[in-house]
């Protein structure tokens, strides 16, 4: 089969490789109808995640039609399903609680030592996203493995495309957890820090739930101008003073709940974030984080941050003081995507929640390189690359 | 297993204090299945191969059906105790006590044979197989978990 390989920093490629096959009881092999770049990565483009490998198939975000199944698979050949990008057995302790990304078992037992020594506890298996949650090939691919197929993936009735549902597997459930995690009360103003997909679900997540306001941030204005799409007032930090604008729209209060959408590959021409970048490129630091910072000093006093942002190492820096001294709440992690699968699936059906505005491209896999390539270099505009396997690619 | 008198409530594994001659290592880990369960998995040598690391001559010294097993090998001697926690499962606690130079330890280490490192990722497999009913493997197809497995 063809799929999409890392071999380096802005480095991939389309290689020829061997087919899937069934491996455990509970695996299905689907065949991948639509699989999306996501964000996150731009974060193994750029090689900021470590123990990744020459050959890795990467890919999280991707549905398909199930070509085979394992014997205790519950899935049927034929069924269209979307595949949450965290792998849960459904049978641990932390997947009896919805605690899906902490599921015990998804990662081979080699892989969880770097975890266990890294973080002081295992990783999940994720699906392409390097060797520490498991080094599973991903879904940029014309067919890919999936385990524990009786538990994570749901199955979309005929007659809803592709498109509606395909953020299912990943940004749609991240945004809506990170409303979650932003405990809104009704009358809440809610600051959002970045416009990209997962900030842009959490926007429409926040009204959903009942915020009053929103408030986004960023500095691509064709982003700002999705979120105002959905009824968000905008900060773009390049032509205002976040900190200063976010005091006065709010009387002087600041937002009840900050939520940081942007993660460890901050944009920005801030003094911490220049700071940052050098201590980054000389190997100093690891984390880049801004969006975090100025979040936290903005929340106002006994807010709540929510932070769906993916950091993967360590940061200075970070203002503990006025973490503790505003009796702030933190509540972060990777998204336990089955959870909210069902009810975000009746709500994109019930046109509650809009998900196709976010494509801007649309290519076969065969110039995933060149959408890498754009994703990257072209944030404005480039909202979402969406591959499709079956499409001839571009002359 | 040396007995090695620390004061506190931490397990003795974990002392910080020499362990005489021999190395003592441990591991606990909490299976979401009952202790009955677990103990018969574990005692039967026909599921070894499935998930621990081959052992050579290992001997059943003691066996406390359902809570407890002992054994000794050759050059190591260990314990495996089986502990019901209500709304948890079953904590399985295994401590092992081996001889190990100063050099072999370095080269345990390095080729991944560490003793401490087999009982970790054993116990993990074990999770897996009884919580599951599977091992985790990113293997893509039965060549590549061949070569897993080699």
């Amino acid at each position: 089969m063809r799929a999409l390989a890392w071999h380096g920093k802005h480095d991939v490629r389309v290689d020829t490789v061997d087919d899937p096959e069934i491996i455990n009881p509970r695996d299905a092999i689907l065949k991948v109808t639509s699989t999306a770049i996501c964000g996150s990565d731009l974060h193994l483009y750029d090689g900021f995640i470590p123990t990744m490998m020459a050959g890795d198939i990467l890919g999280h975000e991707f549905m398909g039609e199930v070509v085979d199944v394992g014997a205790r698979s519950t899935l049927k050949k034929g069924q269209r399903v979307v595949v949450p990008f965290t792998m849960a057995c459904g049978s641990c302790y932390h997947c009896g609680k919805q605690q899906y990304a902490s599921c015990d078992n998804g990662n081979p037992a080699e892989n969880q030592d770097i975890g266990e020594k890294l973080y002081g506890h295992t990783m999940p298996g994720l699906f392409g996203y390097s060797h520490m949650t498991g080094g599973y090939a991903g879904g940029q691919a014309e067919y890919v493995r999936v385990p524990f197929s009786d538990v994570g993936p749901i199955i979309i009735p005929d007659g809803i495309e592709d498109d509606r549902v395909l953020f299912l597997s990943d940004i749609l459930p991240t945004g809506w957890q990170a409303a979650e995690y932003a405990e809104i009360e009704p009358g809440d103003t809610v600051a959002v820090w970045g416009c990209g997909p997962v900030g842009l679900f959490a926007v429409q997540s926040a009204f959903l739930m009942g915020a009053e306001r929103v408030i986004a941030i960023d500095h691509f204005p064709h982003r700002l101008e999705l979120a105002k799409g959905f009824g968000a007032e905008t900060i773009n930090f390049e032509e205002s003073a976040t900190y200063d604008a976010l005091m006065e729209m709010t009387g002087g209060i600041g937002p009840d709940a900050v939520i940081d959408a942007v993660g460890l590959e901050a944009h920005g021409a801030f003094v911490d974030n220049i700071v940052d970048q050098i201590k980054v490129s000389t190997f100093l630091g690891t984390d880049r984080t801004h969006s975090i910072r100025q979040a936290v000093v903005a929340c106002r006093k006994g807010g709540r941050v929510s932070m769906p942002a993916v950091y993967g190492g360590f940061v200075d820096k970070f203002p503990l003081g006025a973490f503790m001294e505003k009796g702030l709440t933190l509540k972060t992690g990777q998204t336990n995507v089955q959870k909210y699968l069902p009810g975000l699936l009746a709500a994109i059906m019930e046109g509650k929640i809009d998900t196709t505005f976010l494509i801007s491209h649309r290519m076969g896999l065969e110039d995933a390189p060149k959408g890498y390539k754009l994703f990257h270099d072209e944030q404005n505009t480039t909202t979402k690359i969406v591959l499709k396997p079956d499409m001839m690619a571009a002359a | 297993l040396s007995d090695t008198s620390t004061h506190d409530d931490a397990p003795n594994a974990t002392s910080k204090h020499l362990h005489g001659d021999r190395e003592v290592s441990s591991r606990a880990v909490t299976i979401n299945r009952p202790a009955e369960e677990v103990y018969a998995f574990y005692r039967d040598p026909a599921n070894a191969a499935s998930w621990m690391d081959p052992v050579a001559n290992l001997e059943v010294i003691g066996d406390v059906p359902g809570s407890e097993l002992t054994w000794r090998t050759a050059d190591s001697s260990g314990r495996t105790t089986f502990e019901t926690v209500a709304g948890r499962g079953t904590v399985v606690t295994l401590t092992i006590a081996y001889d190990q130079s100063f050099v072999g330890k370095i080269i345990d280490k390095v080729t991944q044979r560490d003793p401490a490192i087999e009982v970790r990722r054993d116990l993990r497999r074990l999770k897996q197989l009884l919580e599951t009913g599977e091992i985790a493997t990113k293997a893509r197809n039965q060549r590549m978990l061949v070569e897993e497995n080699q």
